[in-house]
């Protein structure tokens, strides 16, 4: 069985305490490339809209003439969704409220790294 | 732009999916190629074309996947250098339909899936029962209900 | 060619300098624009120019960017905010200075159409130009409301992203109205996400008032 090059990042983020899933999409379509979900998780539909959030994001900073953008975080009621994008890939965690966000910013980091 | 309905109840899930998704082209149809609905033509002749085609694109890709799954493929998109189409299905007790929606950078492939399953759901949940006695569905019928169907979408009717 | 004939012509450098800044050659920018400077130093145009360059920093792909900020000491007198002695902007514009304290830190309330109802965000020759980052930023927030619809994570709360000129924070604010904070770089994300927090404060406070 081949194992994705994405696998190690995933595994690694899932990790991290309160990381619920972890994904990694393609930013321009919005697609799944590469998930580690709980039964259940609908990872298509997480993939289109952080992939689409990041992407308004990244273009609309690039208007404001804010430069590029780096990591993301969006934060909600009942948990959070962190992005951060290395070319035409998206990597994303979806965390509970109480999760470690420096640990996942770290993480998701180290992630876009091996995305290059 | 617009959205022209030959059915009333499947104007508000196709509004609902053309406002959500960014699309700027959608066309709900009967497999058979019979116009239901459309948002961003301008032409009933595009809106025939565009029928026909999506008829025979679902048809064939339909005995693709028999041929090569055991089932025929539901869903399917085509990447342009400037736009995409996406086809799908959505299946009512007022029978099956297909959804081609054509979109461009301002909204994503993922996206444009999502709310169309939404829509499905929606169309779903909108479709009339289906009459007691149904007319054979002739070839003779076909021409006719075809001119009907875009008199009303156009405005002719 | 132009600067060997006339080494102190204000207006070939200022044009050369336009280009290094174009490149993103900043340091070249600032030398050729302050050695202009030094030989005519009553060009307000030349001080204007040196200063836009001053705030600005270069992105990754090489074009250059203009750190935010809230200091309006370069805009004309009579666009200055005031300030009364209570520490309440009599200017809308000011409404944040006296949470946010550092001039490269800036905030914008933004109402439900995109357009600015306080704040400011100047530009390095005082330009305010609220409105057009305004209207640029603004649609992050739909895109935030479709995503926590969607995933059922309840209603959203803020967001903020790392952008190489300034890290951007928003938060819903009173009616579909927005709040927009821009921290310079060496702000850290905490911080500004704490500082979203008490800018929604005097903005709700400010909106209550104002009603």
């Amino acid at each position: 069985m081949t194992v994705s090059p994405f696998a190690s990042a995933l595994d690694c983020l899932t990790r991290v305490r309160g990381v619920t899933a972890a994904l990694v999409a393609d930013e321009r379509d919005g697609i799944l490339v590469d998930a580690r979900l709980h039964v259940g998780q609908r990872g298509d539909r997480v993939a289109a809209l952080a992939a689409s959030l990041y992407r308004k994001a990244r273009l609309s900073a690039g208007s404001a003439g804010l430069g590029q953008v780096g990591f993301l975080q969006l934060e909600a009621a009942n948990g959070r969704v962190c992005v951060v994008g290395r070319g035409d890939l998206v990597v994303v965690a979806v965390a509970s409220l109480d999760a470690n966000v420096g640990m996942i910013r770290v993480e998701l980091l180290r992630a876009a790294e091996a995305l290059a | 732009m617009t959205t022209a309905v030959v059915e009333r109840w499947v104007e508000a899930p196709l509004e609902t999916f053309v406002r959500d998704s960014g699309v700027s082209i959608a066309l709900l149809l009967h497999p058979s190629g019979q116009v239901m609905a459309q948002h961003g033509f301008a032409r009933a002749v595009d809106v025939m074309t565009a029928c026909a085609l999506a008829a025979a694109i679902h048809a064939s890709s339909g005995e693709l996947g028999r041929t090569l799954d055991g089932r025929p493929f539901t869903q399917l998109h085509h990447a342009g250098a400037e736009r995409g189409i996406s086809l799908t299905e959505a299946t009512t007790r007022a029978g099956r339909f297909l959804l081609l929606a054509v979109f461009d950078h301002a909204t994503s492939l993922g996206i444009v899936r999502l709310y169309a399953e939404e829509f499905a759901g929606a169309l779903a949940l909108a479709a009339p029962a289906p009459p007691q006695h149904l007319e054979p569905a002739l070839a003779v019928n076909f021409e006719r209900d075809l001119n009907r169907n875009l008199a009303v979408l156009f405005g002719r009717a | 060619m132009a600067r060997r004939i006339a080494p102190g012509h204000a207006g070939a450098a200022k044009g050369i300098g336009f280009i290094h800044f174009g490149r993103g050659e900043l340091a070249e920018a600032e030398r050729v624009l302050s050695e202009a400077a030094e030989a005519s130093p009553a060009d307000e145009g030349l001080r204007s120019a040196l200063a836009y360059v001053r705030s600005a920093t270069v992105t990754a792909d090489g074009r250059s960017a203009v750190v935010p900020s809230s200091d309006a000491s370069d805009a004309p007198v009579a666009d200055r905010p005031q300030v009364t002695e209570g520490g309440m902007a009599s200017d809308s514009r000011d409404l944040f200075a006296s949470v946010l304290v550092d001039s490269t830190r800036t905030a914008l309330l933004l109402d439900r159409d995109g357009l600015v109802l306080a704040g400011a965000y100047y530009t390095g020759d005082g330009r305010d130009v609220a409105e057009e980052i305004g209207a640029h930023l603004s649609g992050v927030s739909d895109e935030a409301m479709r995503t926590t619809r969607h995933l059922g994570v309840g209603p959203w709360r803020a967001i903020v992203f790392e952008a190489e000129a300034a890290t951007v924070a928003m938060a819903p604010s009173g009616d579909e109205g927005l709040l927009v904070l821009a921290a310079g770089g060496a702000t850290p994300l905490g911080l500004t996400r704490r500082l979203l927090d008490r800018c929604a404060e005097r903005a709700r406070a400010w909106l209550g008032d104002a009603r």
